[in-house]
Order: C-alpha cells, then structure tokens, then sequence
C-alpha cells in the first residue's frame, strides 16, 4: 500500500499531539544528550526560541481541519506539548500559547497540556503548572550517581536541585503528583536499570520509563567515548541481581516482554484493534510498509526553526513542512512523496522480510537514507527462531499471555 | 518415580489408580480450536475446518477441558495414564477433527506451547482499564457503512406526504464521504416527489456511494421514473413483495427491466403455502436475484419454528470463522454501522428499539451514543439463555426477529 496526499489530511485532522520546541536553549549540558558533542546532528544548534506567532499559526491551522466537515471524530483528547532543550526557560511562550489555546472554545476537541523538563525550574512556576493541569515528564536518572551525567554547564552535578524540586511538589501538592507526574531515565554506565527502578519507585512510587542513548548519528571521532557511556537494556536487566522480579515489575518497560506484546499483537490473530476491523476482511485494511507511523498520526513536532516534522525523535533534517509568520507550509502531495520515496528504497529489502508485519523499524532513524540498510531485516530462519524465543519467553512465563491479551493497549 | 510427578498439577491430568512408571504425554489443542463449557455440556469447535464436537460434562471431561479453558497452560496439557477409556475418548474425537493432538514426552520433551484463540478487542480493554472512549470518540464517523433514508411518508390523518427536512439531511451527509458508507438506502412513499430528488442523486453519484431504491410491488405502477441518466448503472432497484400475483411481478419487470442491470425482489412470506407459490413465480419469471424473508404476524410461529428456529441439527452445522466469533463477542453484524433515518427526521440504530436521536445531531454524536449507551449495534447473545449455552457464539447474532416474537433464543434449546 502506498502513502496518499488523503491519509495525511486525515491523519492530520486526528493529530493525538502538537509537541513545540519552544527553545533550543538548556540550562544543563548532559554530557550524553543527542543534541550534545558526541553526535552528528546536520542543523546546527543556536539557543534560538520558537516565536509564539509560529505556534499561533499552527494551531489555526489544524483547527481549520478540527471545525471542517471532514473531522469523522465526535470528539478528542489533543495534546499540547512542550518539549526543548529547556522548555521552563521560555515560560511566556508557554503561557502564550496555553493562553491562545483556552479561548479557542472548540467543542471536538479538548486540550491537556503537557511537558517534557528537566526539573530544575519547577520550583519558580509549578504553581502555573497545577494551575493548568499539566503532565509532567521528569527527567531524572536515578540517584546522585547515576545521574552524574546530568550537569550544569559549569559541570555540577544537577541532581540535588531535581531531587529537591521534586519532593517539594510531592509533598505540597500530592494529588497533582500522583496523576500528572512521572519519570522518565537514560540508561547509561553510571546507572542501570535496576538502580533507576528501585531509586524512582521508591523515592516516588511510580513507575519510570527508561531509555537507552541512541545509537545513530554519532560522531565518528566521538564512537569510543560513546560505546564508553552506553548501557544496553536487556543486559542491565540481565545483569541485575533480582532479574526476574524487575522484570514482572517493569513489564512492557523489559524490552523482551515489549517485543512479545508486539508479537502476538501481530502474529496471533487474536487482537482486534477496531469495531471495523473485526467486521472486515482484513484485506481491505492493508498496511503501509515499514514501522513509520503515518505523517501526524502520532504527533505533529515544531522545531524552534518553524520546522514540521512527524516527531522529535527523529533528525531535524527530515523536515515535511515549515510555519512562520505568514502561515503555514504543508504540501500532502510532496510529503506523500518522500515517504513512499523511502519506502521504496526499503521495499526489496521488506518484501522478503518475514518480520515485515510487526515491523518496528522507523526509514526516519535508518542510517545512510539514499541507500539504507535495514539491521532488523528477518529471514523465514531467523523469524522462525525469533518466533521460538517468544514461545520460550511464554513457557518460562506462562502467566504473561493472559496479561497481554487482557490488559495491554498498544499505542 | 518422584512424588512431585504423581501429584497432580493444575496442567498434569493422572487418572491412574495405581502409579507405575508410565508413558507421559503432552495433550494439546490447536490455536483455532475454542473450547466452551456451560451446565452440563462442553463443545469443542475448529473454527478451522468448523468441526464441533459436543462432550457430555462428567469428572474427568470437565478436568481436562477445564485444564485447557486455563489459559496459564497455554492449551497443552500432561496426560499421565492414557487406560482410562473417557481420556481415551476425549483423544480420538479431538484428534478426529482435527482439533489437537496426542504428543509422547519421549519425542518431545519441551512442553509445546500453543496461544489459545482469546480476543483482545482494543476498544474494550481501554474502557476497562481507564473508562475512556478515546477511539471510538476519535473515530465515530468510521464506523457508520451503511444509511436507510426515508425520503417521505404519507401522513395517516392528511394523507400529505411529509418530507425528509433536506437542509438538515445535506449538512449530516457531508461527513459521508469520510465515513465506511459505501451504500445507502432509499425509501418513500414516492421517491420523485421528494423535492431534492435530483440534488439527492448527484450528491451520491459524485461521492461513488452506490443506491439502493426500495419499491413496493404494488406500488410500481405509480412509479415515475426520471429521465434516463448516468446514474442509473449506480442504481440497484429492491422490490418488495408482498402477496404478489404474476401479473404485478411482469408489470414490474416490462416497467424496470431495460432500465436498470440490478433489481433485487425481496419476497415477505408469512405461511408455507405463500412461500410456494413465491417461488413459483419467481422460477417461471427467470429471475435470479431473490432473497425469502419471513414475517412474524403474531399467528404464525409454527411456521417461524419449522423454518427459522435453529434445532439442534442446524447448530451442529453451524460454520463460523475465528474472526467472526471474536465479532459475536463484542458486535452485532445484523446491526452495526447502519442508521435509519425516518421522514419525520427520527434516526434509529435499529428499528425496533427507541430512536437514539434526529436529524438535527451530528453522525458522529449519534454514532457515539449508540457504541456507549446504544441497545443495537453492541447486542450481543450476552443475556440469558444465552449466556449459559455452549453455542453462545456460534450462533447468528439476534435479530429484529427476537424482538418482534418477544424470545431471546430462537432455537430449540430448553434449559432446565
Ligand atoms: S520515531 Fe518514526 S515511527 Fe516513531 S513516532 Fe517518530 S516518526 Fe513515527
Ligand atoms: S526490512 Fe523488515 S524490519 Fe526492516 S523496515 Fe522492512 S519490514 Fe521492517
Ligand atoms: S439461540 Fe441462544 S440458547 Fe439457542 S442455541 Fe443459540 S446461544 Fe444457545
């Protein structure tokens, strides 16, 4: 199936999430951070800020799409985030835009505000935040130690200004803590998994997400000193001393039990996601090729350059559209273009990939984008083991079917 | 041999009395094979080959079987002692239709793991687990494929003819074109008089939404056909009949025939006799595309027991799809997706239950409430006595036809 012009407009009009760069700027300087000197990235990085006209004419823009005839939803939940560098150093952008998107009265669609931080200036605006009933996404890396990776620009540790900002909202406004916040970790070799679970879940009784540093983009001359700070997942899961209870705990967080999830969300044909698709035939629901979410339909990012792009995951360079003062830069033909580009450029390899309909693999974080090559290719011998390593992660574990199947939601 | 072998585990079956060194064997049960057990009954149905087989509940049956309903076992099963004739049994009829299989320990000695057919409907899990709608409220207008409009109706007191309000129709079939609809259904007491026949027309002809056109038999000769145009290839005409004679069939037929390809009859019988002579018209008329569908009159449920109740040798052949089990257990196929809209504006999700809104509320509003407080599309064999039925979700979903009779079931089944 190919990507057309009518799938972006849709997806579009249903974005889950506007994610703003508000500014490039940051008030720590991790010394693992993918913006940071161990990598490659092709724009360049000032401290420049997001202009809030650009944030204004995006959201004109979508609701355009939200209050036209075409908008198939009765209602839904948008998120509006605030991402960075430092999000909190630009804070009247923010309350700008927080501002814009209150009086916009709009009665398909309703608004949570959300944002990704650091944490060292919770202290100065949380009363706004509460206020306006913010998700917050924390970053923290576990204990002092483990988060010595998190440094001022002056190299000091930022660890006892988080933790301190932290607690002081767990304690002056409990409720708000308990729904709105959590935490996410990097995974590195000041850390492991288990130092992150156990610091966050005690500390705060909640349960992090953790990432590992990714692999793509590294500076040639910086891949031993990268190779020096990166952690993988599944073996600090391996190594910890406590394996199988971490695991039970972290649950999809364990990259094995993630990869089953998905396994049997594709392969056991017992998973439904739509009334529709259980009334069609599934021909008629085709897939698009790859692992890339459809343009939008995830989320749509804002670069503090007036950038569109379908996530802030992924290099700034794969820009699909731009804003500025004037309005908004969108062409769904050309976008419709550069994806089923990629995709063609995959397609001999996918075509005999056997893995092809759990397919993770976003073409955005592929290396080498003019002739990519694709590490997560299976063929049938090695799906076939793959799908064994599934049925002996059930054997060991036969209680994690009846999980999967009954309670995960995917996406 | 060690205790901890003899003890019984909950995926460990030992049925022997004396315990010798024995053969042990893996028992398993395909991943399309689905096993149901309620009162005193157990079925087992390959919706692969759609082979069932219908166990008698006694001791040990209901500990295998209730053994593989675990889903901790993962429809694989130890088997100790294979003497016992009831294992014996349960073995041969599973391996005859192909449902599972008998697997020596001594060839296989890691425990085979098989994924039983256990639904994860999305949707559901999300209102479970955080009470939310969120794609179904993202999604409403997706789900509607199907609309039933009636254009005008006489009034019974001043025998005017009261029109679909078009102002208010247009507005709500702008979202037609980003819905699932790719047929809609045309009714009325005479369709050209509706005002914006014409308007009605194109609109569905440039969104590629093919019609259907409902005529009564005996009301064709009053018929006014418009001009021949494009359209009419997009055009299937269902003529309803009811107590049609030869004559009214070939007024019909000299009036539609050249200029419509697609003509449906939908033939209404209430009693065996009309039923013959039916289908004697039909036959001698040539006529290939013709659907019998029974009418309840309150005097003729002999006639519905004989012809639409399913008695027990129908329900044995019952041939259903994986999918289509999973789909009895969250939707009604006979219902989802389609709304009626009526003259007076009222808009059903199934016509014999209250309407759910009118024509003033948008699709998507009225698609949401039917999926969180509607009582059609989401009717399912949940109530008793279907619930305690084995074949619960074998059978056909319900229909107008349990509403209009005033029974849940139309089988044969008593549960005492
Ligand atoms: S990483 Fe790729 S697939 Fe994932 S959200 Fe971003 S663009 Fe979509
Ligand atoms: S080769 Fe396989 S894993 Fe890689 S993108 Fe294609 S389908 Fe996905
Ligand atoms: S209609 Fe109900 S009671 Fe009758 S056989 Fe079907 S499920 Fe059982």
């Amino acid at each position: 199936m190919k990507l057309t012009p009518l799938h972006i407009k849709e997806s579009i009009c249903l974005v889950p999430q506007i994610t703003f760069e508000v500014t490039q700027a940051c008030n720590l300087n991790c010394a693992y951070c993918a913006y940071g000197r161990l990598y490659n990235s092709e724009i360049k990085r000032e401290r420049k800020n997001l202009p809030v006209e650009y944030a204004i004419q995006i959201i004109k823009y979508l609701v355009s799409f939200w209050d036209s005839k075409q908008d198939p939803s009765f209602s839904k939940q948008v998120y509006i985030s605030f991402y960075g560098g430092e999000p909190l150093l630009n804070i009247d952008f923010i309350k700008q835009v927080v501002a814009y998107v209150e009086g916009l009265n709009l009665t398909k669609r309703q608004f949570v505000f959300s944002m990704t931080t650091n944490a060292t200036l919770l202290d100065k605006y949380i009363d706004y935040l509460v206020s306006k009933n913010f998700r917050l996404l924390i970053s923290i890396d576990g204990n002092k130690e483990n988060h010595s990776y998190r440094v001022t620009h002056n190299k000091n540790n930022s660890f006892d200004v988080v933790y301190r900002n932290v607690k002081a909202i767990q304690e002056q406004y409990p409720l708000f803590f308990r729904d709105n916040v959590n935490f996410n970790a990097v995974l590195h070799k000041k850390n492991s998994v288990s130092d992150i679970f156990n610091f966050i879940n005690e500390e705060f009784d909640k349960n992090p997400t953790i990432g590992e540093l990714t692999t793509v983009g590294i500076k040639p001359e910086s891949k031993a000193e990268f190779w020096e700070t990166y952690q993988n997942k599944k073996e600090s899961i391996l190594l910890a001393n406590n394996t199988k209870t971490l695991k039970e705990k972290l649950f999809l967080e364990t990259p094995e039990i993630n990869q089953l999830a998905l396994y049997l969300h594709q392969y056991s044909q017992n998973v439904y996601n739509d009334y529709n698709e259980l009334l069609f035939d599934s021909s008629e629901t085709e897939r698009l090729p790859t692992g890339t979410c459809i343009p939008f339909g995830k989320r749509m990012f804002i670069t503090a350059e007036g950038g569109i792009l379908a996530c802030e995951k992924i290099d700034q360079k794969y820009v699909l559209g731009n804003v500025d003062y004037s309005g908004v830069y969108l062409d769904f033909d050309e976008i419709a273009q550069i994806y089923n580009d990629m995709y063609s450029r995959l397609a001999k390899q996918c075509s005999t990939c056997s893995i092809k309909n759990a397919c993770q693999q976003c073409i955005f974080t592929l290396e080498n984008k003019d002739n990519p090559i694709c590490r997560k290719y299976m063929d049938k011998t090695t799906f076939k083991r793959f799908e064994q390593y599934q049925m002996d992660l059930l054997r060991e574990n036969p209680y994690l079917y009846e999980k999967i199947m009954k309670e995960v939601i995917i996406n | 041999m060690s205790d901890k072998i003899i003890s019984p585990k909950k995926d460990t079956i030992n049925t022997s009395v004396i315990n010798l060194e024995q053969a042990r064997y893996w028992f398993i049960l395909y991943k399309d094979t689905f096993v149901w057990i309620k009162n005193k009954d157990i079925l087992v149905y390959n919706s692969k080959n759609c082979k069932s087989d219908l166990f008698k509940i006694n001791d040990i049956t209901t500990k295998v079987f209730e053994a593989f309903q675990d889903i901790h076992n993962l429809y694989c099963i130890e088997l100790i002692d294979l003497e016992n004739s009831i294992v014996q049994d349960i073995i041969s009829r599973i391996e005859r239709m192909d449902a599972g299989r008998l697997i020596c320990q001594e060839k296989e000695s890691l425990k085979p793991i098989v994924l039983p057919p256990i639904l994860n409907f999305q949707p559901n899990l999300e209102v479970i687990e955080n009470n939310e709608y969120s794609i179904i409220k993202g999604k409403a207008a997706h789900y509607l494929n199907e609309i039933t409009l009636y254009l005008n109706k006489e009034d019974k007191l001043t025998r005017q003819l009261v029109h679909l309000d078009y102002t208010k129709l247009k507005e709500n079939l702008s979202i037609l074109p980003y819905s699932s609809v790719s047929n809609v259904n045309l009714y009325a007491k005479s369709i050209t008089k509706y005002v914006y026949w014409e308007e009605i027309l194109e609109f569905f002809a440039n969104n590629n939404i093919e019609i259907s056109i409902n005529l009564r038999l005996k009301e064709i000769e009053d018929f006014h056909l418009m001009e021949n145009n494009s359209f009419f290839n997009a055009i299937t005409i269902n003529i309803e009949v009811e107590n049609g004679t030869e004559k009214d069939y070939r007024i019909a037929l000299s009036k539609l025939k050249d200029k419509f390809q697609k003509i449906n009859w939908r033939i209404f019988i209430s009693e065996e006799q009309e039923y013959r002579q039916q289908e004697e018209i039909i036959k001698l008329l040539e006529q290939e595309t013709y659907e019998f569908i029974p009418v309840f009159t309150g005097k003729n449920i002999a006639f519905f027991k004989e012809n639409v109740y399913l008695t027990n040798n129908d329900l044995k052949d019952i041939e259903i799809s994986r999918k289509d089990i999973f789909m009895n257990q969250v939707l009604n196929s006979n219902y989802f997706g389609k709304l009626t809209i009526m003259s007076n504006g009222k808009v059903y999700a199934g016509t014999q239950m209250p309407a759910i809104g009118t024509i003033n509320d948008s699709v998507q509003e009225l698609v949401y409430k039917e999926l969180t407080q509607g009582k059609s599309w989401l009717r399912i064999r949940d109530m008793e006595p279907c619930c305690d039925c084995v074949y619960q979700w074998l059978c056909p979903p319900p229909s107008d036809y349990e509403l209009i009779i005033g029974s849940p079931n139309l089988c044969d089944k008593i549960f005492t």
